[in-house]
């Protein structure tokens, strides 16, 4: 039996072998096709179906009426327009420091490497839910920062808890790990001594970074930016745990609509309307990015 | 188009990704319930309710049955899962699911509960005639009703009904999750309107919404959850709070806190109708349950340890200590003891209500 499963895997390796890399991506593009655009397009008619009283959305019917009450929606606009501002904040947060861990372990070697890299791996074994609550232990009032800060540095409790700071805090914490991956993952193909050819041509050690070895990341710095971006924009465990209702992003909204007020059609318009306007700004910002360098 | 040892045939590869997919269908198939022989699966609401409901109701079944339940507890995302099975050919998630107020009405617009056959449910005759038909029972049976009430630190100011709640200097929490509740209590403090009619009638939510915002300003903390209510309370950011009666209790005698709760005269309500759900391989067994549920015994347990009002109407005139003097014993003392919003009334306007609601809060 054991000979039998080892001859299968063995043809199977050496059909693999003579298929070129396009056509190994196949079964995934199948799979991405059934899960996300079959998903995708499911929303997007929900999106454009009527919506009834006390039902999810009326069957057989079209409309684009959800479109034009969410857009003229101040409070879910203000939303969308508080989503993508929080996205950009914990982005410009985040890479920074998720480029210097990278950085950090890319020029690491040994024990200090293993020790850095999995820091990061440990950090997405645990759920997010976890995490979001071990920052509320940490930030509440009676929480260990405030523990330390009072007395020393202010006479009450400080509020960290339920508003855009926790929230940030929370997102940031999330996303690091996403993004050092992502920029070593890059850093891992560039040949570390033209860094040191940099540095023989007088080039200082900031400069050299710079000169260097940011160019050469920049693939991994814009794609961990778009994760970045694109998951903090629209969470939902921190701004529910760590924030308070005016921290809510529109994947908040998107949930209370479908399970609160089970109004299908305009939670449908609503995501639809996010992600076109989230992935409008992770492309604006990646050819702003692009044209930059290009021009530095 | 002939495979050869060194390359596939596009054949070969669709057939790699169709068995790819049909792989992961098979994967996730092993993860699921087991199909038509599953036990019974009963789906209360969560939290302390779902405890005290499996404590009570379900380990009485299952010993005097001996059939297996499972408990699944869950919140407002049920009635979108149940939605999302029910009908497609998939096996339902739930036998019986035990949901208040609109997630009952959607439920029954949507199709995903079976009529209730009363005949195997003999007990429903002792049920409450106004929980009975305030709104349809034809899905499903209420089993309890619940009720918001003002807990309170002992240390502390606080008021005793909805008018002081807001003149009181003590700092106030209310809950964002179950929007409805705190427009109730709006409705109620108003004097616009008898009780909470500015809720339950479309024309005066203008003016709800409006009275709402000034509420809206005076309330210190805006909490997510019942968990939340006990953080925010225990940390001293807020001295009462608008909860639930029954957790409340069951929440301060387990923790073992100084905090009391108060009732006013008149009180936002819900009943939770249990129902059946469409395709239940269970039914028989289902109904069975839902009559136990009702039994006299079995209800006056479950006031007795979750202090929710009995559907019960003959637990009425002997209620347990822990409840005794807190509600109404007859049938017109609780219909102007509990106040329940006419979803029925006001379903064109719940999005309105809704989104005002969370706009003010934001």
């Amino acid at each position: 039996m054991r000979g039998s499963f080892r001859s299968s895997l063995d043809l199977l390796y050496d059909k693999l072998s003579g298929v070129s890399a396009g056509a190994l991506v196949v079964p995934f593009v199948v799979f991405e096709t059934v899960l996300f655009l079959g998903a995708g397009v499911y929303l997007l008619r929900v999106s454009l179906a009527e919506p009834t009283a006390l039902s999810a959305f009326e069957e057989g019917t079209w409309t684009v009426s959800n479109y034009l009450d969410v857009m003229t929606d101040e409070y879910l606009m203000g939303r969308l327009s508080y989503s993508i501002r929080l996205g950009a904040v914990v982005t410009a947060v985040t890479v920074p420091l998720g480029f210097v861990y990278a950085y950090a372990a890319w020029r690491a070697e040994g024990r200090r490497k293993i020790t850095l890299l999995s820091g990061v791996l440990v950090a997405l074994l645990i759920s997010i839910v976890i995490k979001v609550y071990a920052w509320v232990i940490l930030l509440s009032p009676e929480g260990v920062i405030n523990r330390l800060l009072v007395g020393t540095v202010t006479d009450s409790p400080v509020s960290l808890l339920g508003n855009s700071f926790g929230v940030v805090v929370g997102l940031v914490y999330s996303m690091l790990p996403y993004v050092v991956l992502t920029v070593y993952s890059v850093l891992a193909t560039l040949d570390e001594r033209s860094i040191e050819a940099a540095r023989d041509l007088g080039a200082g050690r900031l400069r050299s970074v710079y000169e260097v070895v940011l160019p050469g990341a920049a693939p991994g710095v814009i794609a961990a930016s778009v994760v970045c971006f694109s998951w903090s924009s629209v969470a939902y465990a921190a701004p529910v745990f760590l924030g308070s209702p005016s921290e809510r992003t529109v994947a908040v909204e998107v949930g209370r609509l479908f399970t609160q007020s089970f109004d299908w059609s305009h939670a449908a318009a609503l995501g639809v309307i996010s992600m076109v306007a989230i992935l409008s700004t992770a492309g604006a910002g990646t050819l702003t990015y692009t044209a930059w360098r290009r021009y530095m | 188009m002939t495979g050869s040892s060194e390359t596939y045939s596009r054949r070969d590869l669709i057939k790699t990704a169709g068995g790819l997919v049909a792989g992961t269908g098979l994967t996730t198939g092993c993860l699921g319930d087991g199909g038509e022989d599953r036990p019974l699966r009963v789906s209360p609401y969560s939290g302390a309710y779902g405890e005290v409901f499996e404590e009570v109701v379900v380990e009485g079944f299952r010993d005097e049955y001996g059939i297996e339940v499972e408990v699944a507890p869950g919140w407002d995302e049920r009635v979108t899962e149940l939605r999302s099975t029910v009908g497609s050919g998939g096996s339902v998630p739930y036998d019986i699911v035990g949901v208040a107020g609109q997630n009952y009405l959607i439920g029954i617009n949507e199709g995903l509960f079976e009529p209730v056959r009363y005949q195997n449910v003999p007990n429903a005759d002792d049920v409450w005639d106004f929980m009975r038909g305030y709104r349809t029972d034809e899905y499903g049976v209420p089993g309890e009703a619940g009720v918001s009430g003002i807990m309170y630190d002992e240390g502390g100011p606080y008021a005793e009904g909805w008018d002081g709640l807001l003149s009181s200097d003590a700092p106030v929490g209310m809950d964002t999750g179950y929007w409805d509740v705190s427009l109730l209590v709006t409705a109620l403090m108003s004097e616009e309107l008898p009780g909470a009619e500015e809720f339950n009638q479309p024309e005066a939510h203008e003016t709800l919404l409006s009275e709402f915002e000034e509420v809206s300003e005076r309330v210190d903390v805006w909490y997510q959850g019942g968990a939340e209510v006990w953080e925010i309370m225990e940390r001293g950011q807020v001295d009462q709070a608008v909860f639930y009666y029954a957790s409340g209790r069951a929440g301060i005698e387990s923790r073992g806190l100084d905090y009391g709760m108060a009732i006013p005269d008149t009180a936002p309500a819900y009943y939770t109708n249990f129902c059946v759900t469409k395709g239940s391989p269970n039914r028989e067994d289902a109904e069975r349950f839902l009559n136990y549920m009702l039994r006299e015994e079995v209800q006056r347990e479950w006031v007795s340890e979750g202090y929710y009002v009995p559907a019960n109407s003959t637990v009425a005139g002997d209620y347990p200590d822990s409840v005794a003097g807190v509600y109404p014993i007859d049938e017109e003392g609780m219909r102007g003891f509990l106040t329940v919003p006419d979803w029925e009334g006001i379903e064109g306007s719940v999005d309105e209500l809704s989104n005002g609601f969370n706009e003010r809060i934001a």
